[in-house]
């Protein structure tokens, strides 16, 4: 309708431009305008519906269906991998027990191979006694006599010069101990530092002053 | 370095006095060659002159010399700072011997055979021993006369005697570490020495000693050091 409406109106739009409004064709054609118009009036509103489902709504219901199996799986598989942590858990068990018969079984073997090391050599050595009793010969050690050594581990000279330097230090040292804890004045220095007040002089003893 | 400016640079802390060092380095070289009495008779000289004529306005002419414990030296050193006295002034010097009024802790003068002979007379310089034509002595017994118990008062009066009859006293004090008259006269004068035994003297002592006479009022013109030991041999001193 509104097709032929716009078909109407270019054709009176042609019509105006060769005849006057009151032409009759002109007139007929608006008259036909005019119909249209009433016609579309009459029609009711267009509406637009769309009838294509929705994208977002899809996907979530998908996955939602994928999380229900995956939760449906990984339970599974924790049932089956509690059933393997169980037959661990028997063996770590078992395994300990074991392990504890080893270690008495090993050391029962260390004694007995020290038994076994020890009565060896006690029957090689009264073998040894036997033989040499048949044969009559005692076993005897020469002790050999020391002897001093040709040099010495540290020399003279080393000696010497840590022996001197030691008691360098320490006299030094005690000469020094000593003159800080003597209690009485020998200096006029001293007397200044000590007392605070001026040496007039400083008299040498056993001279004849007068 | 020469030998003598090596031994002036050890021994120029004895004599503060700048004219006196300098006036000293060739005693101070003789002294490193073995004349021991000069440098104490120059050591004396300085010490007369550091304590009597210091260059101050007033000087001190009645000084107290006191040791710290018995001192065999304080006599000895009194009589020698008299005489060296008397050579640099011409005035009278007296020196008053009040360690005899304590024998059993000071030494006194040997000079009580000369005592003993002394009358006492109204003027202290008539009582006095004179030991030359400026020089005098005057003993405990004679200063003291009949008092035996010193009041302050009293010794001010005596005190104020011996300024009008000597130019110059000296007084040869008991032990201040051991009587308190060396503080009270330290007080009353114009000043007191106080003389310390070298190796002998405590510290500790020596201390006290000043902390007493400072709280005495005693002005402490300053120290003596006695019977100083010089432990390098002179031979050693020789080749410096």
């Amino acid at each position: 309708m509104k097709l032929k409406l716009l078909e109407l109106q270019l054709q009176r739009n042609d019509l105006l431009a060769k005849f006057q409004p009151s032409y009759r064709v002109v007139e007929q054609v608006d008259k036909q305008i005019a119909d249209t118009k009433a016609a579309i009036e009459m029609q009711a509103p267009v509406r637009d519906i769309t009838t294509q489902p929705d994208p977002d709504n899809q996907w979530s219901r998908a996955e939602l269906l994928k999380s229900q199996i995956e939760i449906r799986s990984l339970e599974a598989r924790a049932a089956a991998s509690g059933e393997v942590l169980a037959e661990y858990r028997t063996s770590v068990q078992k395994l300990g027990d074991k392990a504890i018969q080893q270690d008495e079984l090993m050391s029962t073997l260390k004694s007995a191979e020290d038994k076994y090391v020890l009565y060896v050599n006690k029957r090689e050595e009264a073998r040894i006694g036997d033989a040499l009793d048949q044969g009559g010969i005692l076993n005897v050690a020469i002790a050999e006599e020391p002897r001093r050594p040709a040099l010495p581990i540290w020399s003279l000279w080393m000696f010497g010069a840590v022996g001197l330097i030691a008691a360098s230090t320490l006299s030094t040292g005690l000469a020094f101990t000593a003159d800080y804890l003597t209690p009485n004045f020998r200096t006029p220095e001293e007397v200044t530092t000590y007392l605070g007040s001026p040496v007039l002089a400083s008299l040498p003893g056993e001279v004849d002053l007068t | 370095m020469s030998s003598a400016s090596v031994l002036n640079t050890i021994f120029s802390y004895d004599l503060p006095d700048v004219g006196i060092r300098e006036h000293a380095e060739d005693k101070n070289c003789d002294r490193a060659l073995g004349n021991l009495q000069r440098f104490g008779r120059e050591q004396i000289r300085s010490l007369v002159h550091q304590v009597f004529f210091p260059g101050g306005a007033k000087a001190p002419r009645q000084v107290v010399f006191s040791s710290v414990d018995a001192n065999n030296n304080l006599g000895e050193i009194c009589l020698s700072v008299g005489r060296r006295l008397c050579t640099q002034t011409s005035g009278s010097v007296c020196i008053v011997d009040l360690a005899s009024r304590h024998p059993e802790i000071a030494p006194t003068l040997e000079i009580r055979d000369v005592v003993d002979r002394i009358e006492t007379f109204d003027c202290l310089r008539d009582s006095a021993l004179p030991l030359s034509n400026k020089l005098w002595i005057v003993h405990s017994d004679v200063f003291l006369g009949n008092e035996k118990r010193l009041s302050a008062r009293w010794l001010r009066t005596r005190i104020d005697e011996l300024r009008l009859d000597f130019d110059y006293t000296i007084f040869q004090a008991p032990p201040a570490g051991q009587c308190s008259d060396a503080h009270i006269l330290g007080h009353l004068c114009d000043g007191i020495v106080l003389v310390l035994n070298a190796n002998s003297t405590r510290r500790v002592a020596a201390k006290k000693v000043k902390d007493c006479l400072s709280a005495a009022n005693a002005r402490l013109l300053g120290t003596v050091l006695s019977e100083r030991q010089f432990p390098i041999p002179e031979a050693l001193y020789r080749r410096l």
